[in-house]
């Protein structure tokens, strides 16, 4: 490319052209948005910590709801301590971790860290299938269906998204305050989110207790969350929003 | 740079309140800034113009998701980039013309015009991804992360476009090539 002076001119001079450019002069505000700003009047602005704060408390009231309402697995006294609490902390700090990085920015930041949401989602989807297949304790009371009636426990599939769906929801609706940069990630992680509360509601209450069953359904509550909550999480958000600055 | 977007959150902080003029102020120190990011991705004044409006009426619109401390400007960066996206999605091309060529001392006007001409068509030889990453760190001079944010990708990817992206402009620039 040759420059004005008709020497051939670098990337460098390029760049430097383009940056020296005359600075735009001032640019008018639209008829529309005086329009607008007549009628100004504060807004509450967000506040990320006390929502997701907010979202947990009623994650966790849901939890409790259920748990409330319906039988704890029948040989939950048979089984570790140790693994009963671990796993079920496990769940819920799922939960906890991925609501925290989809409603929390970094400080100074608008942007959602989808990221890091994206990336315990998956971990943990992975995580969860793992851990279960390998440890899998059961007692006498359990349940073993293996592969030979594998499709009979998909029910349980099918519980862990029923529970999921409720925070979901709630988080989808949170969304609508949120900053919607690689909104289909973020709301894959909502899904994941409403997942874990899935997942810990069917390690309390399911007494199948064979490696396929707690692996490949039960930790399959965060990957079935994603979906879901990847197909319908953002038709929720976007409800409200038109025209917004959604991907 | 810190300082400045003190400022600027401060007056997003006093605009979310109901103060106007925080709003012009806050209009008069962004505005100029996305008109030039958007007139080089756009190579159209009128139409970067027009996506200048419609960036400050989503940000008037979404100004409740406003974090207070936060900075405002690369939340409007990010606006500005997602309202040209979607404008390339109705556009099959993005036209070609330098309404935004700037206004030089007449004794220099022509070599410079031309210089700046040369310039864009580089810029212009450029893909989109590479092109936006280019205009976002090397000329409007925003960090590797704050771009990777307003692009919506991870900071290592836009490493990556904007280093590939300097490649190409290397490369188009090559004797020969043009």
């Amino acid at each position: 490319v040759i420059g004005g002076s008709g020497n051939q001119l670098d990337s460098d001079q390029v760049l430097e052209t383009l940056r020296d450019r005359a600075p735009t002069g001032a640019v008018p505000i639209s008829a529309a948005l005086e329009e607008e700003l007549a009628r100004l009047a504060p807004v509450r602005t967000r506040e990320p910590r006390r929502e997701a704060m907010l979202f947990v408390a009623i994650g966790v009231a849901w939890i409790a709801l259920v748990l409330l309402g319906m039988r704890f697995r029948r040989d939950l006294h048979e089984l570790p301590f140790a693994w009963l609490v671990g796993v079920a902390f496990a769940w819920l700090a799922g939960f906890i971790a991925i609501v925290w990085s989809v409603f929390v920015p970094r400080r100074g930041s608008m942007f959602p860290r989808w990221k890091a949401a994206a990336v315990i989602a998956v971990a943990a989807s992975i995580g969860f299938v793992v851990l279960g297949l390998v440890v899998h304790p059961s007692g006498p009371s359990s349940k073993h269906y293996g592969w030979a009636n594998f499709a009979k426990g998909l029910g349980c599939l099918a519980i862990g998204q029923v529970v999921a769906l409720l925070p979901i929801i709630v988080g989808a609706r949170r969304l609508r305050r949120v900053h919607l940069a690689n909104a289909r990630w973020l709301a894959a992680a909502v899904g994941a989110a409403g997942g874990c509360l899935g997942g810990l509601v069917l390690h309390l209450f399911c007494p199948i207790a064979d490696a396929q069953h707690t692996g490949l359904v039960h930790g399959a509550a965060i990957g079935v969350g994603m979906a879901v909550g990847s197909l319908i999480a953002l038709r929720i958000a976007h409800r409200e929003v038109r025209g917004g600055t959604r991907r | 740079m810190h300082g400045h977007m003190t400022d600027c959150a401060e007056l997003m902080a006093a605009y979310c309140d109901g103060d106007v003029r925080a709003f012009r102020t806050l209009h008069g120190v962004v505005a100029p800034k996305l008109q030039g990011y958007l007139s080089k991705l756009t190579r159209d004044h009128a139409l970067a113009a027009d996506l200048v409006q419609a960036t400050f009426m989503k940000v008037h619109k979404s100004r409740h998701q406003y974090i207070r401390g936060a900075d405002p400007v690369a939340w409007m960066f990010s606006i500005a980039h997602h309202a040209f996206i979607d404008e390339t999605r109705k556009r099959t091309t993005v036209p070609l013309d330098d309404h935004d060529l700037p206004t030089p001392a007449p004794v220099e006007q022509v070599d410079q015009t031309e210089t700046i001409e040369a310039a864009l068509a580089a810029l212009d030889q450029l893909s989109a991804t590479h092109r936006q990453a280019v205009v976002l760190i090397k000329l409007e001079g925003r960090s590797v992360a704050e771009a990777a944010e307003i692009v919506g990708i991870s900071p290592g990817a836009m490493r990556v476009r904007v280093h590939r992206g300097y490649e190409a402009l290397r490369a188009a620039l090559r004797p020969g090539a043009a």
